[in-house]
């Protein structure tokens, strides 16, 4: 127990940046995903190719090369970031291809008819989008969303690849100064004790919007 | 006049669907448009309502023009297009209702968000609208509570509450047990007024049989004919015709 009581503050520390590039990667990469999902649907050819290949660039190589691309890569052509702002970029647009997958999917699965009875209701493309077609993906892509935001919790781990600390650089440093399992151990639960706050308020949500089918 | 059809062509690629179809509607008729499946029946209420753009003719709507292509193309866009649709209610074949929204949802979406009417009063039509197809206990329950019968209803309100002259149905048999046909026929028949008037794209005779005060009968993007219900059944003046009813 004092071995555990000895590496928290280390552990801590590195868990509040965990949490960081979380809240900024996710707040930052649904906006793009909801954007990048209705170009991507929309009949502009020219924009729908590039927003196509920069999905397939993003979903085609591993996150960890983009983010080494992006702060290594960058300054060769005259664009410095510091590491913090290169890392959220990377993670932003790397989930931000996923997202908008997601939710091109979702939208695309609900059934014309719906397009069709806002119209002849008289709802323009905006009402319609915001009053019947979004709150419908919501419930649908919620699933889907729930996994990739448990996905982004780990793969935080990535941006030591840059030198920052997080919670498993703060874990791998004690168990190597100590020989011990124990600061492992602990950043494994405090792994899980992350992704359980986050099933169960995705759960929440899941419920909000069980009362129609 | 409430629906006026002229000279209306549509084609998909290479296939000719409507073929210079003509025909008026007046207030308090209740017509039906029937005929075999590619007949192009449902093309033409897609035409009426807007979902569908046509290839050349006109259709006008309470005298206002919803599109008119000869020479020259027109289409009503923005405030005309909504005053337009205001005026022409549509049940789709499946209703499409809202499935997030309540009954009352349904109901008042479009009252109140396209014509901004208030919500006090557009609550209370609607509770009216509903009482009067007999459904007022559903106001709060969703879509997918219902049956198909109560569905159906919903759609109704949700066109009526908009007070259209002209209330179109999409196959309005064809979803529901039928058993239920005498019964969305006597609906139909109630929601005619002076003012109004009711088009029903079917292939069920037996059903216009019922509801009708007067029957097109198309075929091959053709109106082969088109009279009074009565002259109908005991005509014998076309082969076609008298196949498809029988």
């Amino acid at each position: 127990m004092q071995d555990v009581y000895n590496v928290l503050p280390s552990l801590l520390e590195g868990l509040i940046n965990t949490i960081k590039i979380f809240l900024l990667t996710l707040s930052l990469s649904i906006p793009l995903g909801i954007i990048t999902a209705l170009i991507r649907l929309s009949s502009k050819k020219g924009l729908e190719i590039t927003v196509r290949l920069y999905i397939w660039i993003m979903r085609g190589t591993p996150l960890l090369l983009q983010i080494v691309f992006i702060y290594f890569g960058l300054p060769i052509i005259g664009v410095s970031l510091n590491r913090f702002t290169a890392v959220i970029i990377a993670f932003v647009i790397n989930y931000g291809a996923y997202f908008a997958e997601i939710f091109r999917s979702g939208i695309s699965s609900i059934d014309k008819g719906q397009y069709e009875g806002a119209r002849v209701l008289g709802l323009n493309p905006i009402q319609t989008f915001r009053r019947i077609i979004l709150p419908q993906t919501v419930k649908r892509v919620l699933p889907p969303v729930a996994n990739e935001t448990i996905t982004l919790v780990k793969d935080t781990a990535l941006v030591y690849v840059v030198g920052i600390g997080e919670l498993l650089r703060a874990a791998k440093i004690a168990s190597n100064r100590d020989a011990t399992l124990i600061p492992l151990v602990t950043a494994a639960l405090m792994y899980l004790i992350l992704t359980a706050i986050l099933s169960k308020v995705f759960g929440r949500y899941e419920e909000k919007y069980a009362y129609y089918r | 006049m409430i629906l006026e059809v002229k000279n209306l062509k549509k084609s998909f690629e290479n296939n000719l669907v409507l073929n210079d179809v003509s025909f008026t509607i007046n207030q308090g008729e209740i017509v039906t448009v029937i005929g075999p499946s590619g007949a192009g029946k449902t093309t033409l209420l897609r035409c009426i309502n807007g979902l569908e753009d046509v290839d050349k003719g006109e259709i006008q709507i309470t005298n206002k023009c919803l599109v008119k292509k000869y020479q020259s193309d027109y289409r009503a866009k923005g405030k005309e297009l909504i005053e337009i649709r205001k005026n022409i209610g549509m049940v789709f074949q499946n209703f499409n209702l809202f499935p997030h929204m309540s009954v009352l949802e349904n109901i008042i979406e479009a009252p109140m968000k396209v014509y901004n009417r208030n919500e006090k009063d557009t609550i209370e039509e609607a509770y009216d609208v509903l009482y009067k197809l007999g459904i007022k206990d559903k106001a709060n329950n969703y879509p997918y509570e219902l049956s198909g019968g109560q569905k159906q209803r919903v759609a109704i309100a949700r066109a009526l509450i908009l007070d259209p002259r002209l209330l179109s149905f999409d196959e309005p048999t064809s979803a529901l047990d039928p058993e239920l046909r005498l019964e969305v026929a006597s609906i139909i028949k109630s929601l005619v007024t002076k003012e109004r008037a009711v088009l029903i794209i079917t292939h069920d005779m037996e059903f216009a049989k019922r509801v009708s005060t007067r029957i097109i009968f198309m075929d091959k993007g053709y109106i082969v004919k088109d009279d009074n219900m009565n002259n109908y059944f005991n005509s014998t003046d076309n082969k076609r015709i008298i196949e498809f009813i029988r």
